[in-house]
């Protein structure tokens, strides 16, 4: 089952929830809709299982109207972030519900209902709690009774509105696992809601990211995350570090201090800078693209955190693995590898941005005498416009990305060394 | 009190729909249904009373999803909203049977102290005071506050229901 979304419009007063969005979903895929609290995409989620109405726009399955037909006839599963089960039935009426409904002409026998509720209590793997009440169960048991409850009336369509939203942390991840392998078992087109931009990368095939009622970026989880196409994107997927910068004839500078960074062909004015918080490096003084003073280290898991100082008075946090060395002091700040990019310049809404592809580089050691890798080499890859036009008539095709130079240092050359 | 006026002033000989009535030949004042109507209007708040907070609470995603798996307007309502209200109902019932049993004001002025007729214990209670049959009006006022004693234990028994059952969908 295919799901096409063209233009839809919907507002709560004066607050648009959804701004002119288009989407299409394929057959069979696993999409993830995922967006900060407010961004619309619970709404687009109702909208397309027929809880919501839209104020304008299509919504179409495998190209007929849905918007003609109301929640009951659409057979849409939905599962709710709070579960929603009834709670004054036993998990086994809770699931056979969707089947008792059924009008009598096309309803089955009860042997029938029983064999199918058992049959999806297995795939759940909960069949020994069918004679339990809701209220006896765990959050990770209640959404997967609420999972087989969507499913027994074999829907077109599965809609999970943060279906993890309500459980721990563990379980969390468990049931992640638990549903990708589940799609892959039964195959139905199902979209899910998430602001857990972990669980989005890590369960769907796509990934679309909205804020505000639109949709910045639909792509796989890599394209997201290794090409955001907008600054929203930028900072919402992956933590990153945004620093305000101004463009000045191929100079990039933070404050009054140009920084080692190649920027030529990128339109005057003020930006924003993007670097993963694990892409930056702190070396010896000089030795990067921002000085700076290192203020604290605190180790937790596999990394260890640095706040840095930088010279221009602003306060940034750095990632590094935890064999690197990394103590409080003076220090310089680079950008090796990675995926930073440039955003702006703001004043005359034009949006360009510019991104280092390679995985540079650059290391950290107390300065060994060898080469310094720590020293910036960018590679741009590819420069996009936006011509300023208003933000209701946007749309992201207007978006112009053209690919610049590849690369200008073989990235064999960008290895940090090791010590 | 006021109610009971204003109902008279609708449903009254000289009311708004006094001559209609009249020409059909229904009877609301005076009469089983004056009494019935005050006493209804003046008890109804109490159950929405009981009923709206409880509905608030529990949301409308259960009936959300019951429609999104298929069932009608009607089978929503009698299969998943009704069950996880009735001890709101039940509770709402009580109170309002109780305000019915006490209700003097407006079914005083609708009922017209008809004896045997239209009229309820509280009233009786004044006739019987008004008349110095002091004995029997003592006797029916214990009557009414022995019914009160066990309305209070009903009411304290459906208020522990009303606890539990809740908190399954919870945050």
């Amino acid at each position: 089952m295919t799901i096409e979304v063209k233009n839809l419009v919907k507002k709560f007063g004066s607050f648009a929830a959804l701004d002119g969005v288009d989407l299409k979903v394929n057959d069979g895929e696993l999409l993830a809709l995922l967006g900060p609290s407010g961004s619309g995409k619970t709404t687009l989620l109702r909208i397309i299982a027929g809880l919501d109405w839209p104020d304008s726009g299509e919504v179409s399955f495998n190209g007929e109207d849905a918007l003609a037909q109301g929640a009951r006839e659409r057979h849409v599963g939905f599962v709710f972030q709070h579960y929603a089960l009834f709670r004054h039935m036993s998990v086994f009426e809770n699931v056979a519900f969707g089947l008792r409904v059924q009008p009598r002409a096309v309803r089955k026998d009860e042997a029938t209902i029983r064999r199918r509720v058992k049959e999806l209590l297995d795939l759940v793997q909960l069949d020994w709690l069918a004679d339990r009440y809701p209220s006896q169960l765990s959050g990770g048991q209640r959404q997967r009774i609420a999972l087989a409850r969507a499913l027994a009336i074999e829907p077109r369509i599965l809609l999970l509105d943060e279906p993890f939203g309500a459980l721990d942390a563990k379980v969390r991840k468990e049931l992640r696992k638990w549903l990708r392998s589940l799609h892959h078992e039964i195959n139905v087109t199902s979209i899910f809601v998430t602001h857990d931009q972990e669980e989005a990368l890590e369960v769907a095939n796509r990934v679309v990211v909205m804020d505000k009622g639109k949709i910045e970026q639909i792509g796989s989880p890599d394209d997201v995350y290794e090409t955001p196409a907008t600054a929203f994107v930028h900072g919402f997927i992956g933590e990153s570090i945004e620093l305000p910068v101004q463009v000045d004839g191929g100079v990039v500078r933070l404050g009054d201090r140009p920084l080692n960074l190649a920027a030529d062909g990128l339109v005057s004015g003020a930006s924003k800078l993007f670097v993963r918080r694990h892409d930056m490096l702190v070396g010896p003084p000089g030795s990067g693209a921002f000085e700076g003073a290192v203020q604290h280290v605190r180790n937790f898991g596999p990394v260890q955190r640095a706040e840095v100082a930088l010279s221009g008075g602003e306060t940034i946090e750095i990632d590094a693995p935890r064999d690197r060395d990394c103590a409080p002091g003076t220090a310089s700040v680079s950008i090796p590898a990675a995926t930073a990019s440039l955003r702006g310049p703001e004043r005359v809404e034009f949006s360009s941005k510019f991104t280092f592809q390679p995985r540079l580089v650059c290391n950290n050691g107390p300065s060994s005498g060898g080469p310094n890798p720590c020293a910036l080499r960018p590679q741009f890859s590819s420069l996009c416009f936006s011509p300023a036009v208003p933000a209701t008539k946007r749309r992201s095709s207007s978006r112009r990305c053209m690919p610049i130079c590849r690369s200008r240092a073989p990235s064999s050359m960008l290895r940090p060394p090791r010590s | 009190m006021i109610s009971g006026l204003v109902f008279v002033l609708l449903f009254g000989a000289q009311g708004y729909f006094g001559g209609w009535l009249r020409g059909h030949d229904i009877q609301i004042l005076f009469a089983v249904p004056g009494i019935a109507l005050a006493t209804t209007f003046v008890t109804f708040p109490f159950v929405a009373r009981a009923l709206i907070p409880l509905m608030q609470e529990q949301g409308t995603q259960e009936e959300e999803a019951a429609i999104s798996l298929g069932a009608s307007g009607l089978q929503t309502f009698f299969r998943v909203t009704l069950p996880n209200i009735k001890w709101g109902v039940l509770y709402g019932v009580l109170l309002c049977n109780a305000r019915a049993m006490g209700e003097f004001g407006a079914v005083s002025v609708v009922s017209g102290h008809i004896r045997g007729e239209t009229n309820t214990m509280p009233l009786l209670v004044e006739i019987l005071y008004n008349e110095y049959q002091f004995v029997a009006a003592f006797a029916i006022a214990s009557l009414l506050a022995m019914l009160a004693l066990i309305t209070l234990i009903a009411k304290t028994i459906l208020e522990r229901h009303l606890d539990e059952g809740h908190d399954v969908n919870d945050h």
